[in-house]
């Protein structure tokens, strides 16, 4: 799965660290998902969805054929 | 009206985990110390001895794996996804082994029949660690 996170937190202006922080996670998840290693959880991605104010399929979405 | 309740969060796991340890080696320790003939003579105290501090050992390490899973279910889901995978690797490699070595000891060498458990344990726990490696380079 794809996704725009590290974009999104570069807009932001949120380290890794901190995007853990608000969403109650461990930096290393984060990293893992930015560097597409690791698909989040339902819960975790509308967590992330909530802070950067978008929906879950404009930060997530499957990979274009 | 809806009333929250207090998790329990197994506070003290690792004082607790060091303690069962010592509890387990307990015996052992005690036998360098206490005179023998003081055993043979009065049998019951030590057997006592053996029975409490093996209970508290047994307890002491349910209580800590029931913390360290709790932990790891409640905390971050990165951590619980790796967790879960070297426990995969960890249980397919010990039933592997258990087959295997069940049919070693029974043609070659039966008196080994006894440590089976005890080895099984050892393989369990050295596969979950080296699992626990493999996955985290997978997710790094």
């Amino acid at each position: 799965m794809k996704n725009i996170l590290h974009i999104l937190r570069a807009e932001k202006r949120y380290s890794q660290d901190d995007l853990a922080k608000l969403v109650d996670v461990s930096r290393q998840t984060i990293n893992a998902i930015e560097r597409e290693k690791y698909d989040p959880s339902l819960p975790l991605a509308l967590k992330i969805a909530k802070v950067f104010n978008k929906k879950v399929e404009e930060i997530f979405f499957l990979e274009e054929v | 009206m809806s009333t929250k309740k207090k998790k329990f969060s197994f506070p003290y796991t690792t004082g607790i985990l060091i303690i069962a340890i010592i509890m387990l080696f307990l015996p052992l320790i005690l036998l360098n110390f206490i005179d023998f003939k003081v055993i043979e003579s009065n049998p019951f105290i030590f057997k006592i001895i053996i029975l409490i501090s093996t209970l508290l050992s047994a307890s002491g390490f349910i209580y800590c794996t029931i913390g360290f899973h709790h932990k790891i279910v409640s905390g971050d889901e990165l951590k619980f996804r790796i967790h879960l995978e070297a426990l995969n690797i960890a249980f397919t490699t010990t039933l592997v082994f258990l087959f295997a070595l069940i049919f070693i000891f029974i043609n070659f060498q039966p008196t080994l029949l006894n440590y089976l458990i005890l080895i099984v344990a050892i393989i369990a726990i050295v596969a979950y660690l080296i699992g626990v490696e493999i996955v985290k380079r997978k997710y790094r």
